[in-house]
């Protein structure tokens, strides 16, 4: 029997997310809960499948390193009809590309982000349902961040997302290259 | 020019000078000036001419010339 | 007719009186466009409109009536004064009446002519006396609104009003197409007789038979040669639209062809200049720009969690071997100890122990030691402990064993991320941190293309209004334009079948046309028995002659008035361009039954597209030649006002030009932009007063006064002062 893998395991979940965001939000730039995403040019949405927000959403949180715990009340939440290891494969959408590796980079992510006790996993005294548990939570709270973060944004200016270039933009303002803090070190390296 | 010329007498004038007619009818056009003197000539082919011209301006039909015309022919011709 | 005055009141830019007197020789008006030179010409248009009582709105000066306050009124007016066989004048006028904010109401139309018969003057209708001395016809040939009026022979009519107007001979048409009936019916009447009559009888019905045959072909040839003539003419004048469009066609298409091209590189720019900003995010990967710190750190953690799993691996592994060789040792040691005495190395074992009880002696020290002896029993002892010992390291040596079967790290999930972490170090992540530049830099670029885009835009712009510019100027239309060389060619071609066929025709007309004159003269040859049919015979020929009579004297009547023309036409030419090249006119007649004129040089070519100031002179000493035979046959002048476009005047020294028309005996007024000077930077505008100067004529200026609005209509106002 082969070893179960923790991605495997995590790819088969399916993220939560806060309900009041369905209208605001994701129907408002996915095709969410229509079906066929080959007509989204047609509707004018941004994005196909409801999950493409929520990834936007979970970067956003990520980058900014800001998470925000979901509601306790269950019934106020959510799920995507896909589960994350269909995220990305976009079948022959018209004008989309496939982009099946960012799921992998999400996990990754969370690894970095989550405090699991690998160790204690690894020697089986933690449950890989914990721990799986522990990296979902931390995707969807980084997500809802996300969605609570651009909630504010079009409060003040409902237009906001919907420039063409306003969700790049949000991405254009974080730092891009690793090396900036070494350099910092290096002149004081000199002395 | 000395006296008042119609309209018609300028047509005569220019009518009965086609060299042709004069070889035919063998007339000397300077002698009618006017209508009037085309109307009492003996040559029928200038009275011809005259009446035609003449009926014409006082607004005959077609038929009634070429009647009045035509008979004058055949019993001057 | 002279005109001595014109008195313009409120009619539409003219807002108050103005006046202005024109003299007996050439009175020039400048002004630029727009400052009322075609509202000077419509003025005298409305005044001259017999048609009807004409009293627009639009005709009211609009500064005037936006002064006008409620129940307030002013009067709308135009006026001449002029001399034929007497003093007269003749006025039109309106008044208009401000009934409220919004309304003006017009009344009180009159048209009055007044003259002066001995002492009084008395009025009359103003319409019958303008018809009395400057008719309809008359002025048809005195107004020239624009360049485009100027060529008199323009429609079909022209040369027959022309000729019933001018040469002094009306009504020959009629008489020409009565006398022809008349041939015709004395002809069917005669040959009617030569059917009936006994002796000719035969002969006479065999020959008109075949006089109907051929009557008939010769119309339809004639029919088709008109058709074909037409057709011919419809070709030259393409062609020549043609040629002479030729540079502007050329140009025309230049342009096109540029904006073809810009707007195909105007489509590329556009499929540049878009990008998928958002689903790029996702599609190119473009939200993982600020990832490879997250891989870093995922790294890190990776790392050290391997490293930790190694460590404790190591640890666990040495703990292990350390039990299990201290164990090992114990054993050993405890081996030892269930002896006594510890007993050196070649101590017996269980097979030596067994041997040496069953021997009964002890193969140690040798001494004996039979069955129930204390040595005996001692040894037995020391087999069932050694046994029992060693069945007690046995089992626990067993559950050692599965001690350390059970791994201290069952799950290999730090193994898996280890393995992620390998493979996305190296290629993937130098992959992922070039995204930040893939993103600027395709940002860079659609920021170009878009710069592109809009400099293209602009430059399409510019040449589809320089296309409109040429179409306006033009004024052509647009597929005339773009008719090419093979265009040209079709019609060419077209015209030379056309010509062919036309040789062929006249030839086949002639041959049938004398076939014709023979078998009427066999006709008349007959000799009938019957004098009546005689006399029939006689007055059909008499006819004959009275219809070709006529017919000639039409002819020579057209030939002699265009011959006059053509004469008087050369003298005005000759003194108005008179020390440059000039050419001579001719004005020939055209198929269907009108005239144009030509230009020739002096070796009998022709000058296909004079210049436009020679066209111009052209034109005008044809209608100078027209109002000088008027003059000789109505022994009266009449003015020839004209609306001239200064395109026409340019390349003339203005002051020659002008001096020349002066001296001619006629009265004539010019409407120009000429002799003013803008300046292109400033919009400045100055007369020309060293050409001014030089001129016999006198000279007025129209001009808008400042400051006004284009926009706003009750600002403009166009007042005359008088120059010289």
């Amino acid at each position: 029997m082969a070893a179960e893998k923790i991605y495997d395991l995590w790819a088969s979940r399916n993220p939560q997310w806060e309900k009041r965001y369905e209208d605001s939000i994701i129907k408002n730039f996915c095709d969410y809960g229509r079906g066929a995403t080959s007509l989204r040019e047609d509707r004018g949405k941004v994005f196909g499948g409801g999950y493409e927000i929520f990834i936007v959403a979970f970067f956003m949180g990520l980058y900014f390193n800001q998470k925000r715990p979901l509601i306790e009340d269950t019934q106020k939440r959510k799920t995507f009809g896909q589960p994350i290891q269909y995220w990305g494969n976009l079948d022959s959408v018209k004008g989309r590309k496939a982009y099946p590796k960012l799921r992998e980079y999400i996990f990754t992510a969370l690894v970095a982000r989550t405090d699991i006790d690998f160790i204690a996993l690894e020697k089986g005294e933690m449950t890989s349902r914990k721990a799986v548990d522990m990296l979902m939570q931390t995707m969807e709270e980084y997500a809802n961040w996300g969605f609570h973060f651009m909630e504010d944004k079009l409060t003040d200016d409902p237009n906001y997302f919907f420039r063409e270039t306003a969700f790049l933009e949000v991405f254009l303002a974080f730092d891009a290259s690793v090396a900036e803090s070494t350099d910092e070190e290096e002149p004081e390296s000199l002395d | 020019m000395s006296t008042y010329q119609t309209n018609g007498d300028k047509i005569l004038q220019a009518v009965i000078a086609d060299e042709q007619l004069i070889n035919f009818y063998g007339y000397n056009p300077d002698d009618y000036s006017s209508i009037s003197d085309a109307l009492d000539s003996d040559i029928p082919v200038i009275q011809a001419i005259a009446q035609i011209i003449n009926r014409n301006e006082q607004k005959a039909t077609e038929k009634e010339i070429y009647n009045e015309v035509s008979n004058f022919l055949k019993t001057n011709i | 007719m002279i005109i001595k005055e014109i008195k313009i009141n409120n009619f539409r830019s003219y807002y108050g009186s103005n006046h202005l007197s024109l003299s007996k020789g050439l009175t020039l008006v400048i002004g630029d466009n727009g400052d009322g030179k075609t509202t000077l010409f419509e003025a005298l248009e409305w005044l001259f409109d017999t048609t009807g009582e004409n009293r627009k709105d639009s005709h009211i000066s609009e500064k005037r009536k936006s002064e006008l306050e409620i129940g307030e009124s002013d009067e709308v007016s135009v006026n001449i004064t002029f001399e034929h066989d007497g003093e007269k004048e003749i006025e039109k006028s309106f008044t208009f009446e401000r009934i409220s904010e919004d309304n003006i109401r017009t009344k009180d139309y009159k048209f009055i002519g007044y003259f002066i018969d001995g002492a009084e003057r008395h009025s009359i209708a103003g319409d019958r006396l303008l018809n009395m001395c400057f008719e309809p016809v008359i002025r048809k040939y005195c107004l020239f609104k624009g360049e485009n009026e100027l060529n008199v022979f323009d429609n079909d009519t022209a040369l027959k009003t022309l000729v019933d107007t001018f040469s002094g001979i009306r009504d020959f048409d009629r008489l020409v197409d009565l006398t022809s009936n008349f041939e015709q019916s004395s002809a069917r009447a005669a040959n009617r007789e030569l059917q009936n009559d006994k002796k000719v009888s035969n002969q006479a019905k065999e020959l008109n038979t075949q006089l109907n045959d051929v009557t008939n072909d010769i119309q339809s040839i004639k029919t088709e040669l008109n058709q074909k003539k037409i057709s011919i003419n419809e070709f030259s004048s393409k062609l020549e639209l043609l040629e002479k469009n030729q540079e502007t066609s050329e140009r025309y298409q230049a342009i096109k062809e540029r904006i073809k091209g810009l707007k195909d590189k105007r489509a590329k720019l556009v499929a540049w200049s878009s990008c998928e900003y958002s689903t790029n995010l996702l599609d190119e990967y473009w939200i993982l720009r600020s990832f490879p710190a997250i891989i870093k750190e995922f790294s890190a953690k990776v790392s050290a969690l391997s490293k930790e799993k190694r460590r404790l691996d190591k640890q666990e592994t040495e703990r292990r071997a350390k039990e299990a060789g201290e164990r090992e040792a114990i054993s050993k040691i405890q081996k030892l100890a269930n002896d006594a005495v510890p007993l050196p190395w070649n101590l017996p074992d269980e097979a030596t122990m067994k041997e040496m009880i069953d021997d009964e002696i002890c193969k140690v020290c040798g001494r004996p030691a039979p069955k129930g002896s204390e040595a005996y029993e001692f040894m037995c002892n020391k087999l069932n402990e050694y046994l029992a010992h060693i069945a007690a390291e046995a089992n626990k040596n067993s559950g050692t064993k599965e001690d350390d079967e059970k791994p201290l790290f069952p799950n290999s999930f730090i193994n898996e991320l280890h393995s992620r972490q390998i493979k996305l170090s190296g290629d993937t992540e130098q992959e992922i941190s070039k995204i930040a530049t893939t993103i600027s830099d395709r940002l860079e670029f659609v920021t170009k293309r878009k710069a592109e885009l809009a400099e293209v835009d602009k430059q399409l712009q510019e040449l589809e209004t320089e296309q409109n510019d040429l179409l306006m100027q033009s004024g052509l239309s647009a597929e005339l334009l773009d008719k090419s060389i093979s265009d040209l060619r079709g019609f060419f071609d077209a015209k030379s079948r056309a010509e062919s066929r036309v040789s062929e025709l006249e030839t086949t007309l002639k041959f049938k046309e004398s076939a014709r004159a023979e078998i009427q003269e066999k006709l008349s040859q007959l000799e009938p028995t019957s004098s009546m049919t005689q006399v029939y015979q006689r007055v059909h020929t008499a006819f004959e002659r009275i219809t070709k009579a006529f017919a000639n004297a039409k002819e020579q009547n057209i030939n002699n008035f265009l011959q006059m023309l053509e004469t008087e036409s050369n003298k005005y030419l000759q003194k108005l361009n008179k020390n440059d090249f000039y050419g001579i006119i001719r004005i020939r007649k055209t198929i269907n039954n009108s005239a144009r004129i030509e230009l020739y040089s002096d070796n009998g070519t022709r000058i296909e597209n004079p210049n436009g100031a020679l066209k111009t002179t052209m034109y005008m000493s044809v209608l100078f030649a027209i109002s000088q035979i008027t003059t000789l046959k109505r022994e009266q002048d009449y003015p020839l006002i004209f609306d001239a476009p200064t395109s026409s005047f340019g390349g003339f020294k203005e002051d020659t030009f002008y001096n020349v028309i002066d001296t001619i005996d006629k009265q004539c007024v010019i409407v120009t932009k000429d002799l003013l000077n803008i300046d292109k930077a400033t919009g400045q505008k100055a007369l020309d007063f060293d050409t001014i100067n030089k001129l016999s004529c006198s000279v007025y200026r129209i001009e808008k006064v400042e400051p006004f609005n284009d926009k706003d209509l009750s600002t403009i106002q166009t007042v005359v002062t008088q120059v010289r």
